[in-house]
């Protein structure tokens, strides 16, 4: 599946669009990262545990959105967004949008 | 470029699962893990209790608690009392403790003695009421003295402690802690009853050591056993039933070889 | 103990009528978005294709805040501890997503398209540290009339 932020797919035609598509996640993190994170803050640093929680929340939304895109019958999202907020304390939902289309 | 008008027929954003079961099964979750780590932590406690040595004890607590009684402000020593910690000081005889045990004598209603941490010993004229004779009160004392020995005090404060701090760090905030009160409720008492049962069968060694037989020794528990409104049901939460308690302290006698005797007369009706 | 009986019949107060708005919320969601799924919906910056002759383009929005109920909360206190996606939430910021559109669109039935879609999310908190009480989302977009 073809994926751009653009409004196009380069180099290709879009033929057919079916509106805008989406995947979401809210994702928890758990007591160990939590530790760690502690941690950190005192000693400053890349928080190696939230990067790849949020990484792997973004996976999972994205693979969301495919899915929902592939089921109206597109093969492209055009003009991806993301978008990330803090929904409750210790939890985050990530937020991907786009157009499907199909392009040849 | 032609517009198709579609809606997905099945919706991606979210885990088809039944809240319920999901509910149950990370209640579950947490509780097992709060038991666990409360057992393995208070097998910790115990190592730590046993490296501290009394004198360490008596330094610590009287430096947190300073000259202070906790509850009653004691009276001026009377007769009663001076008597009592002549019978308390013949008991240590019989079961070395380590470190001086200073008893306090007050005037209260409840029928009740506690071992306070650094030593101290609070004996509540309410208890007399309650025994007949001198080996009855003798047998509360000795009890005591054998939570002393076993620094009950001690692994029941650690064991709060961590209790305390693995319902917040599971939960992470301090009104969910009240969800995991049954289960912190749960484990203080099985543990506490535990603890107790050891302690008298110490204070039957105690008796036996000291008056060469056990009568008497059950005189406290007999007149617990009609309950007497809320006062008791107090002192007996974190205790064994009395009724239990009798039976393990005959059963005890019998496998021990201890036999029944003349009981000495309760010197504090005579002052 | 009388604390954890309150505890406990909040969390079936919360878990009873929290099922019951959130399956009517859905089930009007879906009749409505059936009614509008003709509305040509992009978040592309150009329009779809030729329009013709272009009347008026306008900035249309539509925004919701929708709360948690008590179970959701205590659900997400105890995932806090084990990590993973807490599905109650998951619902919540779906509804509240396609709620949004759904007035956005509702806003401007007689629009050729809508182009240019954007969304904001944002949680609304009582205050003090952990109590989350809603989720806010906003939709805009500019409508195309020809």
């Amino acid at each position: 599946m073809f994926m751009t932020n653009v409004e196009e797919v380069p180099g290709k035609q879009i033929v057919a669009c079916y509106g805008v598509v989406s995947g979401s996640t809210v994702r928890a993190k758990h007591v160990g990262r939590d530790i760690m994170a502690g941690l950190k803050n005192i000693f400053g640093g890349e928080l190696v545990g939230y990067t790849e929680l949020l990484s792997e929340a973004r996976e999972q939304a994205m693979a969301r959105m495919q899915q929902q895109a592939e089921a109206l019958g597109a093969n492209a999202i055009v003009n991806v967004r993301f978008s990330t907020s803090s929904i409750t304390a210790g939890a985050s939902e990530i937020y991907i949008y786009g157009t499907a289309v199909t392009v040849e | 470029m032609k517009y198709h008008a579609k809606l997905p027929e099945k919706n991606h954003n979210v885990s088809h699962q039944n809240p319920i079961r999901e509910f149950l099964a990370l209640l579950t979750g947490v509780l097992t893990f709060v038991l666990v780590v409360y057992w393995v932590l208070g097998f910790f406690v115990d190592v730590a209790v046993d490296y501290i040595s009394p004198e360490m004890e008596l330094a610590i607590f009287e430096s947190v608690l300073g000259e202070d009684e906790p509850n009653t402000p004691p009276i001026v020593p009377d007769k009663t009392q001076l008597a009592m910690e002549v019978l308390l000081s013949d008991l240590s005889q019989c079961m070395n403790v380590g470190f001086p045990i200073e008893l306090s004598y007050t005037q209260s209603e409840t029928p009740n003695a506690f071992a306070a941490p650094g030593g101290k010993m609070v004996v509540l004229s309410g208890l007399l009421k309650y025994v007949k004779s001198e080996n009855g009160l003798a047998f509360v004392l000795a009890h005591e003295l054998g939570h002393f020995k076993n620094r009950d005090h001690l692994r029941g404060m650690g064991r709060n402690v961590v209790l305390m701090a693995l319902s917040f760090l599971a939960t992470g905030n301090s009104y969910l802690s009240k969800l995991l009160m049954p289960v912190n409720e749960f484990q203080t008492a099985q543990f506490s009853q535990g603890r107790e049962s050891d302690a008298d069968a110490r204070a039957l060694d105690i008796i036996q050591c000291h008056y060469g037989h056990v009568a008497g020794a059950t005189e406290f528990f007999e007149t617990m056993v009609k309950p007497e409104g809320d006062l008791l049901m107090h002192y007996f939460q974190t205790h064994p039933e009395a009724r239990a308690r009798i039976d393990a302290i005959h059963k005890l006698s019998q496998e021990r070889g201890y036999t029944e005797g003349k009981v000495s007369p309760a010197f504090w009706l005579e002052m | 103990m009388f604390d954890l009986y309150i505890l406990l019949s909040l969390i079936i107060l919360g878990y009873i009528f929290g099922q019951i708005l959130e399956r009517r919320h859905y089930a009007s969601i879906k009749r409505r978005e059936l009614a509008i799924v003709h509305l040509v919906t992009t978040n592309s910056k150009r329009t779809l294709g030729d329009v013709g002759e272009l009347a008026e383009a306008r900035l249309v929005h539509g925004g919701v805040v929708i709360s948690v109920d008590y179970f959701k909360r205590i659900v997400t206190s105890l995932r806090n501890f084990f990590g993973g996606n807490i599905r109650g939430y998951e619902t919540l910021v779906d509804r509240a997503r396609r709620e949004a559109i759904l007035r956005l669109k509702e806003s401007c039935p007689d629009a050729a398209q809508i182009i240019n879609l954007r969304l904001e999310t944002s949680s609304i908190y009582k205050g003090k540290g952990n109590q989350i009480g809603s989720v806010e989302v906003l939709a805009y977009a500019t409508a195309i009339y020809t």
